[in-house]
């Protein structure tokens, strides 16, 4: 009797018998899983749209200013001087950008942290290698890279571009590499902000209302009084004000501690104590909203 | 070769001692765990995979103390929760895939031991579709792929045929005999029915108030116990007249139901049966032997049913 050919054959159960790999492959893996997800890949067609379309939204300033920077030297003196200013004010970009920023932040961050503890999946990642803390600041990890790239990217076109035109590159380095320790800082508070409060409200759909509104809210607020500390020159309430809203204290930050010029005129340029002063306001923005989050995953861990 | 061990375990909560010194051992094979809900059982799980620092005491899992080598013991034990777990918005395929790559497979592996976990489980066509519209069943095989596809020495199963039809828990019933029988994966399985666990566990151990209650192989709590049911073919009341005439001939039996009930003292006693039954004219059914039940043990441990004889 001949075997007949074709014949699928069940060889049953074979344990893994290979290599495992360590914790560190472990986390570098949900590292890229996550930074995949940010942006919609490896999920529904429709969760595509909203990073990718943010991103392309986020390049227009950027290809205008560095569109203007290459015709800078074919205007006239005076709208040179206007211009200039304008054109390398680089952490003015991801200042007026920044409901594009919180809308991306605030869509992709319950995807990271809502998600499992909406379905309790959590639980499976507890009862495997990472620990929760890894857990927490590889999703974190991935969601600064993700807030990092979406804003550093057009501001480095911008900046390759102000390389090649008619300009002081001297000042445009400057502000371009200090605006650039601004954005990491930037992100690491929209990203703990924007993780803590998704991981909070646990629901999508209310984690990204949330995360919307507690930070536009407050650079309204934020803005006003500045607008009107200025307006009755009062320097003071303009300081403490801006210590309110990421954006304005990173702003604060970076202005004070690199003496480059602010973002919005109504923002008081910072003494040094100040400078000091927004450096320990910037950590607080992190680290409150990272203890949080550590929290409360800790807390979801109940099986 | 224990797959388990505790001494003396104890974990006290602020108000509630969830782990009385509890000393245990669960050895290789299926060991179904028994215990009502608050009976410690989760808290349990949660120290053998290194979640929770017990406040007295200590485990080890594998050989490793899950203490201070948590890692170790969870790239190593499989858990599937008794809740759901599962993200509506993925396949089965991808999710399963992520999980093993969690448990530190390299990409090929994992990939490859996704399929052939699903395939084993069941799930071979729906494994593509989003895990949102699955029925119970399905959830639970999904579970319980995820639970083993890192290739696991131990798996902690907590109630996995909770929420199950009849059909679907005996499909489940049989895979965790295949995986600790057929797969060489120990099984800590969890579960409320005693009668599930009779099938499938090799081993029993009984939780209450974070103690142990009791531990002892299966077949020993399911020993049978001397008696023969008999099932008689024949008119209206001819199981009495079976009954009648076997204790005539000196052998203890007694109604039960619509059976009779006989006594096996002596092997020549099954000849007698058959010999009455043959001389009344009637149909011999059967005659089986009688196991007790774990729900017989548990509810009356020390004495055996006394038996009354048929008059």
């Amino acid at each position: 009797m001949s075997q007949p050919h074709g014949v699928i054959h069940d060889i049953g159960y074979r344990p893994f018998t290979g290599r495992r790999q360590g914790t560190g492959a472990i986390a570098a893996s949900l590292y890229l899983t996550s930074l995949r997800h940010c942006f919609g890949l490896g999920r529904s067609g429709k969760s595509k749209v909203i990073p990718f379309l943010i991103f392309a939204i986020m390049l227009i300033p950027a290809l205008v200013l560095a569109g203007m920077l290459i015709q800078l030297h074919k205007m006239s003196m005076s709208s040179q001087a206007d211009l200039f200013g304008p054109l390398s004010n680089y952490f003015g970009y991801p200042y007026w950008t920044q409901l594009l920023i919180t809308i991306f932040a605030a869509a992709q961050a319950p995807v990271l942290f809502a998600r499992d503890l909406r379905y309790r999946t959590i639980v499976l990642y507890f009862a495997r290698p990472l620990s929760r803390a890894v857990y927490v600041l590889v999703r974190l990890g991935a969601l600064v890279t993700a807030l990092f790239a979406i804003i550093a990217i057009p501001m480095a076109i911008w900046y390759a571009v102000a390389l090649t035109a008619y300009v002081d590159t001297g000042e445009q380095s400057h502000n371009f590499w200090t605006a650039m320790v601004g954005v990491v800082v930037l992100v690491l508070v929209i990203a703990a902000f924007s993780g803590m409060i998704a991981a909070l409200t646990t629901r999508a759909g209310l984690a990204v209302a949330a995360i919307i509104i507690a930070l536009m809210v407050t650079s309204g607020i934020v803005t006003a009084l500045l607008g009107a500390a200025h307006g009755s020159h009062n320097g003071t309430l303009g300081l403490v004000v801006a210590a309110f809203n990421p954006f304005t204290a990173v702003a604060q930050l970076v202005t004070g501690v690199f003496t480059t010029p602010a973002p919005n005129p109504d923002l008081p340029h910072p003494s040094a104590a100040w400078a000091t002063a927004y450096a320990v306001i910037a950590l607080v923005w992190i680290l409150g909203p990272v203890w949080v989050l550590l929290l409360r995953i800790r807390k979801a861990a109940a099986l | 070769m224990a797959v388990v061990e505790t001494q003396g375990l104890i974990m006290q909560y602020p108000r509630v001692r969830a782990l009385d010194n509890l000393t245990l051992v669960i050895p290789e094979g299926v060991t179904g765990v028994v215990g009502v809900n608050g009976a410690g059982k989760s808290t349990l799980i949660k120290v053998l995979l290194g979640l929770l620092r017990p406040t007295g005491g200590g485990a080890r899992v594998l050989g490793l103390d899950p203490a201070t080598h948590g890692a170790q013991v969870r790239e190593r034990v499989g858990y599937m929760p008794e809740h759901d777990c599962l993200p509506a918005d993925v396949s089965a395929a991808e999710f399963v895939m992520h999980m093993a790559m969690m448990s530190g497979l390299p990409k090929d592996a994992a990939r490859e031991r996704t399929s052939e976990v699903l395939r084993h489980v069941g799930l071979a066509e729906e494994r593509h579709r989003l895990m949102g519209g699955y029925s119970t069943g399905m959830k639970q095989r999904a579970k319980l792929a995820q639970a083993i596809v890192h290739s696991p020495a131990l798996v902690l199963l907590d109630e996995p045929t909770n929420g199950l039809d009849p059909r679907s828990r005996d499909d489940m019933l049989s895979l965790i005999d295949r995986i600790g029988h057929d797969f060489g994966i120990s099984v800590a399985v969890t579960s409320h029915l005693l009668g599930e666990l009779e099938r499938s566990a090799d081993y029993i151990i009984v939780i209450d108030g974070g103690r142990l209650l009791r531990a002892s192989q299966t077949t020993e709590l399911t020993h049978t116990t001397g008696n023969v049911v008999v099932e008689v073919l024949g008119p209206l009341g001819c199981d009495r007249q079976v009954g009648q005439a076997l204790v005539e001939r000196g052998v203890t039996a007694w109604p039960s139901g619509s059976r009779i009930e006989v006594r096996v003292d002596r092997p020549e006693t099954l000849d007698v049966i058959r010999d009455v039954v043959v001389e009344l004219g009637l149909g011999l059914v059967r005659i089986q032997e009688v196991h007790h039940t774990l729900e017989e043990v548990f509810d009356r441990p020390a004495e055996p049913p006394t038996p009354a004889v048929a008059r």
